[in-house]
């Protein structure tokens, strides 16, 4: 009797996902492609425009192939959702801006192809980002110096309001979103390497420990920092949102409970003494609280989002087919408002359930590394992603005060696109494990 | 890394948790406070819906054109947009008037309020296509309306009452259809007048808009002995029965009132009629208070007269004449017209057709068709056909005498015409607080021609601020003139 040689058949793998990583990304980035195509096409067909006019969809189409084959290239165990939900929002976004300000869509499309190069580019750098975490100064310091800069040359592209950019000729920038980038490194850098400290060098007052000054004291610059854009620069945003990004990255660093209510009572404190000194503050307040009797004044743009947004009701108007011009600066501010509007309550869920997913990626990342200082960038960059997303979604629905920050990778602008790229860029480096 | 896995796990989940929150409240907005955010006055896209709308067209019953909606130009969200041309001022309140700015939309009277979900296409939709259109953001254009108006004879009327205050209604008998319904003042929106806003016109003490055809209340005075003579009637009292002092004259507070014609010594019941002289019907109504209780109500003077898809005004008489002090003076006044009883031309329009008819009630139309869009046939409404009789054929009969001798022997000789058998009364009531005798009253004229066609044409006519029951009776005569001419 001999024994049968015929090899067994191969078990099934249970364990074997039926799709790589980049099969995955390439399924969903085809995805993506497929609902910025329609969102175009069906813009072209409501404006009767020439199918020329959907180059902007080819420079996306171009920079998310790009974008894969390098990343594929450079970081092949990535995680694969990241890249295409910002290629997802970004191209909606494009598709927003050439609906609701055609003139700005260009630049727009200009900062995508930067963006995805800086965003390639910062994975092209060594992996190991001990170059960000060991110069941590130098990204303070230098985002101090742009701020100063700001203060001292600042101007605004439309001629009036808040001076918040730099510019050379006719481009400008904004550096408090590098800032925020620098914010974001050097705290993961210090915390990584102090947080420890924080927690036991400190004294005790009562039933309270509290770390010692000399480790409290960057942080508490960085806290100061947040009340010179509030007073000088009149940026409600981007002071609430520096000092969320503060709170919440010493909160993950060192678990404390304390910083969280401390930081939230002096943001309650430095919140009360801003509401009787700047009328940007009182008035933001008051329209949130009330905006009905103010409807033709001040909150016209509050009140007009949530015409928009009831306009909309579930299924949308569909792309060119709402009202949302009506609400002044809605390609930027707004923009959440006018996806309510044209795509309806589908689609603000969508784009709340990418921005969520995008945050809930890049924590989870965090707590997949070893290394602290990685962990607390993955968290930082999660973090402020989700509450600028926040402040804005919030902001627009009368959930909250209003703000003036961007809806990230949607809303027009240049140096928030860059900065994002530039953040989902290290994200990206991060989740890579070899 | 404990620590930090702890302390991001709950930072996560406060992330995810103001995620939902956002949501939830996406939800409330965008779902249940919807409705409450659309219907804001501020919402300029409802204004920008509505000037989407190809509103329906209004023709007159020979098919010319008296409103329409044409393009103009686009919104600032780049919609075309269409606004309302009454090419007919004339008739604008009849028509009514629609106007749509970014301080809202106004449909004020008229045809445009009273057919207004026809004119929008409202009530041609299923529920079914207007999902559809809704969700495909189909054009929608709404249905046509075609009046029972004549726009000649509408023209001729504006022209007779011009440059005065006042209203004419022309009704066809035995049909009810309107002929013509004219309001003065009134607005006309092609000329200069017309860059009056919304509530510039809504707040002009002319009341341009107001139409007193339909909605103005007036004192009757003389024009009330139609109804007493009625009653008069109904209680057996003849046509000749002599009256003692016919011409005396009747003192109202500080005004006295007079025959509007002057009469000889002695008089029968059919020529103070016929001179609109007050004393006989002052005392008929001490003598005949229930007969002209009765006859004040079977006219239909204390209910809105009924026309067909309209909202109508009524006078009042807030107490019955019974109620009140049975004296010579008290009710005096009130059978002469300048007590309680107020009433609307409407009204009084549906008491002479009521005559003309024989007796029987004439149910009133002012739209008999409409028409979907796109297309070429009109669909016809259902029209009241009820014709109950009011008084009886015999008593319509002598009211018709003794109407035909006010034309021919009495204050509306004036109405009378060639080739033409004119049957009218006219008379002027006391009305106003100033105490110009020439200005604070009105002059009534209420008559009925028979016109060639085999139909008869019943008119009123008030004349406001003028106490010149001639100037009626000539108006009236022009109209009735006009619609003998135009039935041929």
């Amino acid at each position: 009797m001999t024994l049968d040689s015929t090899p067994a058949p191969a078990l099934y793998d249970f364990d074997e996902p039926l799709l790589s990583d980049a099969a995955r990304e390439r399924l969903l980035l085809g995805l993506a492609g497929l609902f910025v195509t329609v969102s175009y096409l069906a813009l072209l067909l409501v404006r009767g425009d020439s199918p020329f006019a959907a180059w902007p969809l080819i420079v996306w189409i171009g920079c998310a192939v790009s974008g894969h084959i390098a990343l594929e290239k450079r970081l092949p165990g990535r995680d694969p959702f990241i890249f295409p939900i910002v290629m997802l929002l970004c191209g909606w976004g494009i598709a927003l801006i050439d609906r609701l300000n055609p003139p700005f869509m260009p630049r727009q499309a200009l900062w995508l192809i930067v963006s995805i190069a800086a965003m390639i580019g910062i994975t092209r750098l060594p992996r190991h980002l001990r170059w960000l975490s060991r110069y941590r100064y130098l990204w303070l310091f230098g985002g101090l110096a742009l701020l100063m800069a700001t203060i001292a040359f600042g101007r605004n592209p439309a001629g009036v309001g808040p001076r918040l950019w730099l510019g050379i000729g006719e481009v400008y920038f904004q550096p408090s979103e590098l800032l925020k980038m620098a914010l974001i490194a050097f705290l993961a850098s210090y915390l990584a390497d102090n947080r420890d400290l924080l927690d036991t060098h400190g004294f005790q007052i009562g039933r309270l420990r509290l770390p010692a000054l000399r480790y409290l004291g960057p942080l508490l610059v960085m806290w100061s920092i947040s009340a010179i854009i509030l007073v000088w620069q009149r940026d409600l945003g981007m002071a609430t949102l520096y000092f969320a990004i503060f709170l919440a990255m010493l909160y993950v660093a060192t678990g404390r409970s304390l910083y969280v209510v401390g930081g939230l009572v002096l943001l309650l404190i430095g919140g009360s003494i801003a509401y009787f000194g700047f009328d940007v503050v009182r008035e933001r307040v008051t329209i949130w609280l009330n905006p009905w009797p103010y409807s033709n004044g001040d909150s016209y743009q509050v009140v007009q989002s949530l015409i928009g947004i009831a306009n909309g009701s579930v299924f949308g108007q569909g792309i060119g087919q709402g009202s949302p011009t009506y609400i002044p600066v809605v390609h930027s501010d707004f923009v959440f408002a006018a996806i309510g509007e044209e795509w309806g309550l589908l689609g603000t869920l969508v784009v709340i359930g990418c921005l969520a997913i995008l945050a809930q990626r890049a924590m989870r990342l965090a707590i997949g590394q070893a290394d602290p200082f990685r962990a607390l960038l993955a968290a930082g960059i999660g973090i402020t992603l989700a509450i600028q997303s926040l402040l804005i979604m919030g902001g627009t629905i009368k959930l909250i005060p209003l703000t003036g920050v961007t809806l990230p990778f949607m809303s027009y602008g240049g140096s928030s696109l860059l900065v994002n790229f530039i953040m989902v860029g290290f994200l990206i480096v991060v989740s890579d494990p070899r | 890394m404990m620590g930090m896995t702890r302390s991001t796990n709950r930072l996560t989940a406060g992330v995810l948790i103001a995620f939902l929150a956002v949501a939830v409240s996406l939800t409330y907005w965008s779902v249940f406070a919807a409705d409450g955010l659309l219907g804001r006055a501020d919402n300029p896209r409802a204004v920008e819906f509505e000037q989407m709308l190809r509103r329906g067209a209004m023709y007159d019953r020979a098919g010319k054109l008296l409103a329409q909606t044409v393009d103009a130009g686009r919104s600032a969200s780049g919609k075309q947009l269409a606004r309302r041309v009454y090419p007919e001022p004339s008739t604008l309140t009849v028509t009514g008037y629609y106007s749509l700015t970014q301080g809202g939309k106004l449909v004020h009277g008229g045809v445009e309020e009273a057919f207004d979900a026809t004119l929008r296409g409202d009530d041609t939709l299923t529920p079914g296509e207007r999902i559809g259109d809704d969700l495909l953001h189909t054009p929608r254009a709404g249905n046509d309306v075609r009046l029972t108006l004549d726009l000649s004879l509408q023209n001729a009327a504006a022209g007779a009452l011009r440059p005065y205050s006042g209203a004419i209604i022309a009704v066809d008998i035995p049909t009810g259809a309107i002929r013509a319904m004219v309001s003065a003042p009134s607005y006309d929106p092609n000329t200069g007048e017309g860059n009056l806003s919304a509530a510039q016109l809504l707040a002009d003490p002319s009341a341009l808009l107001f139409n007193r055809a339909i909605q103005g209340v007036y004192q009757p005075g003389g024009a009330l002995e139609t109804v007493v003579l009625s009653a008069l009637l109904t209680d057996r009292v003849t046509l000749d029965s002599p009256l003692p002092i016919p011409t005396a004259p009747l003192q109202i507070g500080k005004f006295i009132l007079d025959c509007a014609t002057a009469l000889p010594g002695t008089a029968t019941l059919q020529l103070a009629y016929a001179d609109a002289c007050p004393a006989a019907f002052a005392s008929a109504a001490y003598d005949h208070r229930d007969s002209l209780q009765a006859a004040i109500e079977a006219f239909g003077l204390l209910k809105p007269p009924s026309l067909a898809h309209f909202k109508t005004q009524t006078g009042s008489l807030p107490l019955p004449l019974n109620a009140l002090p049975a004296t010579h003076d008290e009710l005096g006044v009130q059978g002469v017209g300048q007590g309680l009883l107020t009433v609307t031309p409407l009204q009084m329009v549906a008491v002479v057709a009521a005559i003309a008819n024989h007796g029987n009630a004439v149910p009133m139309t002012l739209v008999d068709a409409t028409r979907a869009p796109g297309m070429t046939t009109w669909q016809p409404i259902s029209q009241p056909a009820d014709q109950p009789a009011i008084i009886s054929s015999t008593i319509a009969s002598s009211l018709r005498l003794a109407l035909r001798a006010a034309v021919t022997d009495g204050a509306a000789h004036i109405a009378d015409q060639p080739d033409m058998t004119v049957y009218g009364h006219a008379s002027y009531a006391l009305s106003g607080l100033g105490s110009d005798p020439r200005t604070n009253g009105l002059s009534w004229f209420i008559g009925f021609v028979d016109t060639p066609n085999g139909s008869t044409t019943a008119i009123v006519v008030v004349v406001e601020n003028t106490r010149n029951p001639t100037l009626a009776a000539q108006i009236g005569g022009t109209v009735l003139y006009a619609a003998s001419r135009m039935a041929k």
